[in-house]
């Protein structure tokens, strides 16, 4: 199970170059890039891909020919998922002077290169499995530019878990299914008095219950102030609704990958209940933040990259995600 | 002579038709074509579908719950192909039956019978990985350019793919249309295939960057002046597999059921008797099984469907 969860990053990663590559991202609006951070984000991304190349040339196969054939549908909800998280982050770090962020569950995002040249306070932790973070350390070491934006050097002296150990930027290997082990690693990477934003985009969907929940609580106790962030599919409570067990039986069939609780938080207030000993917590569905939060000029934007076949279709899809956003 | 009905049972179990037969089908299908009016005359009783979008399995049930082309008149509204697994198998099949019942089945073109479009959207794809090359992708495109842009049922009821064109706003202005070529990326050709209806006041933009939303007052208009009583479209998913809008003056029918085997949705046919009375039939989609019936096993996709 853990090989089968750990290769949906390749489809994240897929998904994230494809909208790149058409040029849904990056969104200098909303992810408060300048024109040189802009194209240094696309740089990015793409030197990762052809640096994995390097390492795994079936998989760079498959990430290659996945970005390539990625349905309009599909890149707007990867642009909503991007910048719905990445505005989350923002709003958090203009309104503190020093900050932390763990992104659990990583994989091969890159969004700790920007924020990490954008805020000179900033330190950054990634934590994933194992074999995530040992492909991400040997491409980021690898690549030329990936290096050098990390100032990181090119021997790889570290040693597991911590895989990267840099005063700002640590990439730790760890299975976040053991809360004790993580909670361990969180007191050996982290400082519990600084603001701290948890990231988890499509990690607690893949988790038991129990599990998830423990995470959940270790980290709220943990921090004095933080905010999570949390992307995750929810399987829709509607009477006829069937998107999630659906979901569930596809995916099953086609990769025998589980869900196991997307139909026990199968609406926004559900998946939110697990955060409820947060003092504020929001949660919106995708097309909720497609309709309230992407401004208008963006939207024109997107309009003219390509042709949007079906829009009820990206609304059944992105009604079907959600962001939640808790602080405390 | 080709032997039609061995093509069309050959295509109902999903087999490979060679290059050549294709071929032979999209040149006679041309022919054919290219006689019929931009806005075709259609007599009832009829029976109107909306997207198919190369669900061959469900267009096969289609058939079945609505009578079959050998019983019954058919319009289809357009999309045939892209997104599912069989665009090129659910094209040929209509064309076929086009062929062997002229008739009996009228074809709409739809915003994705464009070669623009089914690059992105699958259909391209689909025939450069049957075929090892796109020869049958293009044979398909060129009868794209011939398919009808509209149909009119006992001068009653008109049927598109999309909506209606401040362009033009007569059903004689649009016969005037040069149909013959790739569809445009503004103008009534265009809108005629991208428009949807909105709760709006007036024409608007649309959000999918092609043709425009049109309200009540829109429909209202062009059913006075046209004299009809009904806009029978497509284009747009409904759950419930058809929707009326507007008072009734407007329906949106929508015929792949589950679509791109993830939506959930049921889908619908609508029958127009001599009355002109509006029946509804709705379907679900097949489970998809190896050499039952119908169900077809679906070919590995590599695309990724969700989030994940």
């Amino acid at each position: 199970m853990e090989r089968i969860i750990q290769q949906t990053d390749y489809d994240a990663l897929s998904c994230k170059l494809a909208a790149i590559s058409v040029g849904y991202l990056p969104s200098s609006v909303l992810q408060g890039f300048s024109v040189d951070m802009a194209s240094k984000y696309t740089q990015w991304h793409r030197d990762y891909l052809l640096t994995l190349k390097k390492f795994s040339r079936r998989t760079f196969g498959k990430v290659d020919k996945a970005m390539r054939s990625s349905f309009p549908v599909m890149n707007y909800g990867t642009y909503l998922r991007t910048v719905g998280i990445d505005a989350a982050i923002l709003n958090f770090l203009d309104g503190n002077e020093q900050v932390q962020v763990v992104n659990f569950g990583c994989g091969s995002d890159l969004r700790m290169l920007p924020l990490l040249q954008m805020f000179p306070n900033l330190t950054y932790v990634d934590i994933d499995y194992s074999d995530s973070v040992e492909l991400k350390n040997n491409i980021l070491r690898e690549s030329k530019i990936l290096r050098t934006s990390l100032d990181l050097p090119e021997e790889n002296a570290a040693t597991a878990p911590l895989l990267i150990d840099q005063k700002r930027y640590k990439l730790v290997a760890c299975d976040l299914n053991n809360t004790t082990e993580t909670a361990r690693l969180l007191d050996t990477c982290t400082d519990r008095d600084i603001p701290t934003v948890v990231i988890s985009e499509c990690l607690l969907c893949y988790m038991h219950k129990d599990e998830a929940q423990l995470l959940i609580n270790t980290v709220l106790e943990r921090f004095v102030h933080g905010l999570w962030i949390s992307y995750d599919p929810i399987g829709g409570c509607q009477p006829n609704d069937r998107f999630g067990t659906i979901m569930q039986s596809n995916l099953k069939e086609s990769r025998n990958l589980e869900m196991p609780t997307l139909m026990t938080y199968n609406s926004k207030e559900k998946y939110a209940s697990r955060w409820s000993t947060a003092p504020n917590v929001t949660v919106d569905d995708m097309w909720e933040i497609f309709n309230a939060q992407i401004p208008e000029s963006e939207r024109r934007r997107l309009r003219t990259l390509q042709f949007l076949d079906e829009l009820e279709e990206l609304k059944v899809m992105q009604t079907h995600y959600v962001l939640m956003k808790a602080k405390w | 002579m080709m032997d039609l009905d061995k093509i069309i049972a050959s295509l109902r179990d999903g087999k490979h038709i060679s290059e050549e037969t294709v071929f032979r089908l999209c040149l006679s299908s041309q022919e054919l074509l290219m006689n019929e009016g931009n806005v075709t005359h259609v007599d009832t009783p009829v029976t109107i579908c909306g997207d198919i979008h190369g669900q061959l399995h469900d267009l096969l049930t289609l058939f079945e719950k609505s009578g079959g082309v050998e019983k019954t008149r058919y319009i289809f509204l357009g999309d045939f192909v892209d997104r599912g697994f069989y665009s090129l198998e659910s094209f040929l099949l209509l064309l076929c039956y086009k062929l062997r019942y002229p008739d009996r089945i009228t074809l709409i073109r739809g915003n994705h019978e464009t070669r623009q479009i089914t690059k992105v959207y699958g259909f391209y794809d689909e025939v450069v990985r049957k075929y090892g090359n796109s020869n049958v992708w293009r044979y398909c495109c060129e009868v794209f350019d011939y398919l009808s842009l509209g149909a009119i049922i006992n001068n009653s009821i008109f049927c598109v793919h999309g909506g209606l064109s401040p362009d033009m706003t007569t059903v004689d202005e649009i016969r005037t249309i040069d149909r013959k070529q790739e569809v445009p990326h503004e103008g009534a050709m265009c809108d005629l295939l991208w428009s949807d209806p909105e709760d709006v006041d007036t024409w608007s933009l649309s959000p999918r960057g092609a043709g425009f939303l049109f309200g009540k007052r829109e429909v209202d208009q062009f059913l006075e002046k046209n004299d009809v009583e009904l806009i029978a479209r497509a284009h747009q998913l409904v759950m419930e597999g058809y929707k009326e809008m507007f008072d009734g003056g407007l329906v949106t029918v929508w015929s792949a059921p589950n679509y791109c085997y993830r939506c959930g949705n049921v889908a619908a046919v609508l029958k127009i008797d001599d009355d002109l009375n509006r029946e509804y039939t709705i379907f679900e989609a097949v489970q998809a099984q190896n050499e039952v019936g119908n169900a077809i096993i679906p070919t590995k996709k590599s695309q990724m469907d969700y989030f994940l």
